[in-house]
């Protein structure tokens, strides 16, 4: 069960965010273009499309990842998540090769797919993935930023990184080269869960704990425009866009 | 008498001898008893010199032995004054360990976060009061005492400080991960190192804790639980928040026996030790970051000195 949304932002004159919601796969992306007129809304909707192809082309592989049920340690599905993002980079970086205008285009993703009580994930970049337990919201993904860099550096403190002019450069991106590093993790999800994928549009104007509120306080349907608008107050400087996941009970 | 006047010694042997005659001066006769006397002076001199020679001698042996005892006693007290300065030295690295956990939350020190480095003198265990040759005097020993008292009061000072600091921050004690979360091999420090798969030189940001697999990690401090799953090459992931910036992450785990969200207390089992991951062999890869900063774990540890 989900529910997701995109908005322009107030800044900004078009989107070049993407997101996907398959609740068949119960596969969740949201991506965040970048680079030229047309290439960053081109790069994000080649990324969600690739990555939507790979897993449903996984489905019917011989050794389908949405299978058995499996601990969460022998998940394939990391590994199926990994290469539809590595394949979504080499289309865009084909695209970006064959049309000068979309040269240099790039992407961020992050990938959610559930299966049972596994949550996996798959991450290039800055927008994030945050599990809204009770209490808890934590942050699942690391940023791919040159702030997250200066900040395990120890050269700049988290609440200088809020500021920092650099906020939006980051250290990875799909699509930008060839091949990319693909980071992936896994968690056991427990009924009440939340997953919440966002880009950086949201994350850089909405505290974690109030994204943990909006989402325990609203309906899974509103949560999304409750995020959008908030940012949108407090600026809407990017693209904003939102998904909230939760695990359907078996 | 006049000094010419003289006697006539006449010898008469018994039988048909001459008879013999010794004209012998009177002056002569003072002169010899005179003489005699010194001599006699002489000898009474000497015989008393020796005869208290001989009494100090009977005394050698004894003085010799205290002699020998004294020594023996000052290298005793030259080992305690050794021993002193070595748990001195001890406290100053535990004191210096604690004064570290309070920068994690003190603004009004207006320092970075995190410990500061142990001093060099400290750090190797070998410092001016160690230090002792054989033959070393009262006047140097006394020198070394004043030092160390003044050193030992200046600890005195500083641990009451500590005590006071401590009494108003008991939560930040408890969330700073001061235990090891199992003990075992350290087979890899926090710093930079060469990496067990490519070779190359990459900061090492944790320690490695080796031992068998499924051996139990305990939390180090109090926290709540934020992560528990897989991270890519880091296999099973515990991510531990203490609180104060303070977060724990143990990496390669077989089994993780908490949830995300869960309070855990200083010492509950958490995981188990394990081989997942890029991991050549059963361990924990141990982080502490304060506000994103890994830290070397050890600064924390405070039950190894």
């Amino acid at each position: 069960m989900s529910a997701g949304l995109t908005d322009v932002g107030r800044k900004r004159n078009h989107n070049e965010d993407s997101y996907l919601i398959d609740e068949e796969l119960q596969l969740y992306v949201v991506a965040d273009g970048m680079g030229g007129h047309a290439g960053g809304g081109t790069a994000s909707r080649i990324a969600v499309e690739t990555i939507d192809q790979q897993m449903r082309g996984a489905k019917k592989a011989p050794e389908d990842p949405f299978g058995p049920e499996t601990p969460l340690q022998d998940s394939p599905l990391p590994e199926f998540l990994r290469t539809a993002v590595e394949k979504a980079c080499a289309a865009i970086f084909k695209t970006a090769q064959e049309d000068p205008r979309l040269a240099g285009m790039g992407t961020t993703v992050i990938t959610l797919c559930i299966k049972g009580e596994n949550a996996l994930f798959a991450h290039v970049g800055d927008s994030r993935a945050y599990l809204v337990r009770g209490d808890l919201i934590q942050q699942v993904s690391e940023d791919h930023s040159l702030v997250n860099e200066q900040i395990k550096a120890g050269m700049i403190t988290p609440e200088e990184a809020k500021h920092s002019r650099y906020k939006n450069i980051i250290t990875r991106s799909v699509g930008f080269e060839e091949e990319v590093q693909v980071d992936v993790m896994g968690l056991v999800a427990l009924p009440g869960d939340f997953f919440v994928l966002c880009s950086d549009g949201l994350a850089n104007l909405v505290e974690d704990k109030e994204i943990r509120e909006i989402v325990s306080n609203h309906s899974l349907k509103d949560a999304p425009r409750k995020l959008i608008e908030l940012a949108n107050e407090r600026g809407g400087d990017d693209n904003i866009t939102v998904i909230v996941a939760t695990m359907v009970a078996a | 008498m006049s000094s010419n006047e003289s006697f006539t010694l006449i010898v008469v042997p018994d039988r048909h001898a001459e008879v013999k005659r010794y004209h012998l001066r009177k002056v002569w006769l003072f002169q010899a008893l005179a003489a005699v006397a010194t001599v006699m002076l002489v000898g009474f001199v000497m015989a008393g010199h020796y005869f208290s020679v001989v009494s100090e001698a009977h005394e050698n042996p004894a003085l010799r032995e205290e002699n020998l005892k004294l020594k023996s006693e000052l290298a005793v007290i030259r080992e305690q004054l050794q021993h002193v300065g070595q748990t001195l030295d001890r406290v100053e690295r535990f004191d210096q360990k604690l004064r570290a956990i309070t920068l994690l939350s003190d603004p009004q020190r207006n320092l970075a976060m995190g410990p500061t480095e142990q001093q060099p003198l400290a750090a190797n265990g070998d410092n001016q009061f160690i230090r002792s040759k054989d033959g070393e005097g009262l006047p140097v020993l006394a020198q070394k005492l004043d030092k160390l008292s003044a050193e030992a009061t200046r600890q005195e000072q500083s641990l009451q400080e500590l005590q006071a600091y401590f009494q108003d921050q008991k939560s930040l004690l408890a969330s700073v991960p001061s235990v090891w979360p199992t003990r075992g091999w350290v087979t890899s420090d926090f710093g930079s190192r060469l990496d067990p798969y490519t070779s190359e030189r990459v900061m090492h940001a944790g320690l490695d804790i080796a031992g068998p697999h499924g051996k139990e990690i305990v939390a180090p401090a109090d926290g709540t639980v934020v992560f528990a799953g897989l991270e890519g090459g880091y296999g099973n992931v515990l991510v531990i928040d203490h609180g104060y910036g303070i977060k724990t992450r143990y990496g390669h785990l077989s089994a993780i026996k908490v949830k995300a969200g869960e309070r855990v207390k200083r010492g509950d089992e958490v995981a188990a030790m394990g081989n997942t991951g890029r991991s050549t062999g059963p361990h924990v890869h141990y982080e502490v970051r304060v506000n994103g900063i890994a830290q070397n774990p050890r600064k924390f540890i405070l039950d190894e000195w």
